[in-house]
């Protein structure tokens, strides 16, 4: 700070001017009103500091406004997808057994209680934590999920707390009842979260694990064994050459009724792509826990392609079984099918001849 | 001096407001969320594409996790290796959309009208270019799980195997 005083001499001596103040130089003059300009009282400079200060405060005061308020917000974001990897995993249950006898000997069941395991990313900007989800699909009844240890466990008082970009695990029982789902466009499965987040509240998110539920709950029932099993499979010939008949065992382990039956898809395929007239039977009904023989007539129509499908075992879905009680056109009946290999080798062997070769001729009457 | 106090508190007002201002312009931009592709859980009538055989493929459905629409323009194993490419048509996917990419398979892949493939396969991971609004193209990792995987594991993406 400096004060700078100055002093007006009157220069004339008798009205006539002073040598010195005729050459005061003009640049001494300017230097002078310059730096008087510059000194630190000059009002404007006091209005430029205080603007500035203004400017910085505000600045400050607002940023902080904003953040502060964004990291509130952001406290109480819930932004949870699917994992990248083994999103929504269902357990399968275990391989139906393949011999008769120990099939026939367990018991048939339509529910089965399977483990679901659902993994989820947090998104979001903050930490949250996952307290379980209820999640709900066509194909079994709504399951309740619950934080899982990570040993594996489950219980409601298995928090982690998941920092962002982390993954959370939940698991739970899902209990499916496999010949009790509508054959209706399917549902999609949707998860509905709980959450804790940053700011302490809970908050709900809902995600969609499938769109069509394809993926994993219509596996578990597909391996669930079905309740007619094919107990014997015989020919019988006949005196037409390029016709036997197929002789089927069925016996039905189911406490119900079951109705038995060729569908109309599996003639239409045996007719176009083997080569061979699958004349089907009339529904049978098989009481609970006995058994049926089924009689399938087989006309051999093209010789080239039941030759091929004798050779390379094709077996399309021939026999379909469904609860009697449903009846045969139900469009919401559960309906499960089995494949059947209807070509015999042998007998279309003796009507069609060996299999054509590349330059020999070959083939029977039919062809 | 009697204006100088004044004048002081306006300009101090004032350069508040601009402050304020410029700061609310400066901060409330939001940052650019991140661009989050993911392996979606797929539907099984669109899983594979071998109509055609040893020319099949696979289709892998990814999902938009992000916040904004982006545009996915290609795709790709490795940008280095002899992978086969992958294809995804160009389109702008909203959040929470999904895109399909083709996986094509050599034909010595398939054996018996289906895919060689190795049950308990680790995830790959394929990159995917994407554009946000007219900003540049960002090449985005997606781990791929499921029937892909499962093919690499048990065939390769050359088709000898490993």
């Amino acid at each position: 700070m400096g004060l700078e005083i100055e002093f007006d001499y009157d220069d004339t001596e008798g009205g006539r001017w002073s040598a010195p103040s005729e050459t005061q130089p003009l640049r001494a003059r300017v230097g002078r009103r310059w730096n008087a300009g510059l000194a630190a009282g000059n009002p404007l400079f006091v209005h430029l500091g205080i603007a500035l200060a203004a400017l910085v405060l505000g600045a400050a005061s607002t940023a902080g406004f904003t953040q502060g308020r964004q990291a509130a917000r952001d406290r109480a974001a819930t932004v949870l997808h699917l994992a990248p990897v083994g999103p929504f995993v269902i357990d399968s249950p275990p391989s139906p057994p393949t011999d008769v006898r120990q099939l026939l000997a367990t018991p048939w069941t339509d529910a089965v209680d399977e483990h679901v395991t659902l993994r989820v990313v947090n998104d979001g900007p903050d930490p949250v934590t996952v307290l379980g989800a209820q999640v709900t699909a066509s194909q079994f009844a709504p399951a309740t999920l619950l934080p899982a240890a990570p040993g594996g466990a489950t219980a409601a008082t298995t928090t982690t707390t998941t920092a962002p970009g982390g993954v959370s695990a939940l698991g739970g029982v899902a209990h499916f009842v496999c010949g009790d789902f509508p054959s209706v466009d399917p549902v999609a499965t949707v998860a509905r979260l709980t959450v804790r987040t940053a700011d302490g509240g809970t908050r709900s998110q809902t995600l969609m694990i499938d769109r069509f539920s394809d993926i994993e709950e219509q596996r578990v029932c597909q391996r669930m064994p079905e309740p007619g099993v094919i107990t014997s499979f015989g020919l019988l010939h006949s005196k037409t050459r390029g016709t036997y008949t197929v002789l089927v065992g069925v016996t039905n382990r189911a406490p119900f009724p079951l109705l038995v039956w060729v569908p109309a898809d599996a003639v239409t395929s045996w007719r176009s792509d083997s080569g061979l007239d699958v004349r089907a039977p009339a529904p049978v009904s098989i009481p609970p826990r006995g058994s049926a023989n089924i009689a399938i007539p087989v006309s051999v129509v093209s010789c080239a392609l039941a030759l091929e499908s004798a050779q390379g075992g094709y077996g399309y879905d021939s026999l379909a079984f469904a609860d009697f009680r449903d009846g045969p056109h139900n469009a919401r009946v559960h309906q499960t099918e089995q494949g059947l290999a209807l070509a015999a080798p042998d007998e279309i062997a003796k009507y069609c001849g060996l299999p054509e070769l590349p330059g020999i001729g070959g083939g029977g009457s039919a062809g | 001096m009697q204006h100088t106090g004044m004048i002081a508190a306006m300009v101090a007002v004032f350069g508040f407001a601009v402050g304020s201002y410029a700061a609310y312009r400066v901060m409330d931009k939001p940052a650019a969320p991140p661009i989050l592709l993911r392996q979606a859980t797929e539907p099984d009538r669109a899983t594979t594409y071998n109509g055609v055989p040893v020319t099949g493929g696979v289709l892998v459905l990814l999902r938009n996790d992000g916040t904004s629409p982006v545009k996915v323009i290609d795709a790709a194993f490795s940008r280095t290796s002899a992978a086969p490419p992958l294809y995804i048509a160009p389109q702008s996917v909203p959040p929470g959309g999904e895109v399909n990419v083709y996986v094509p398979v050599p034909g010595r892949c398939f054996s018996s009208g289906t895919f060689n493939s190795s049950a308990n396969a680790p995830p790959v991971r394929i990159t995917v270019g994407v554009q946000r609004g007219d900003g540049s193209v960002q090449f985005v990792p997606v781990e791929v799980t499921s029937e892909l995987a499962q093919i690499m594991a048990g065939c390769g993406p050359t088709g000898h195997g490993g």
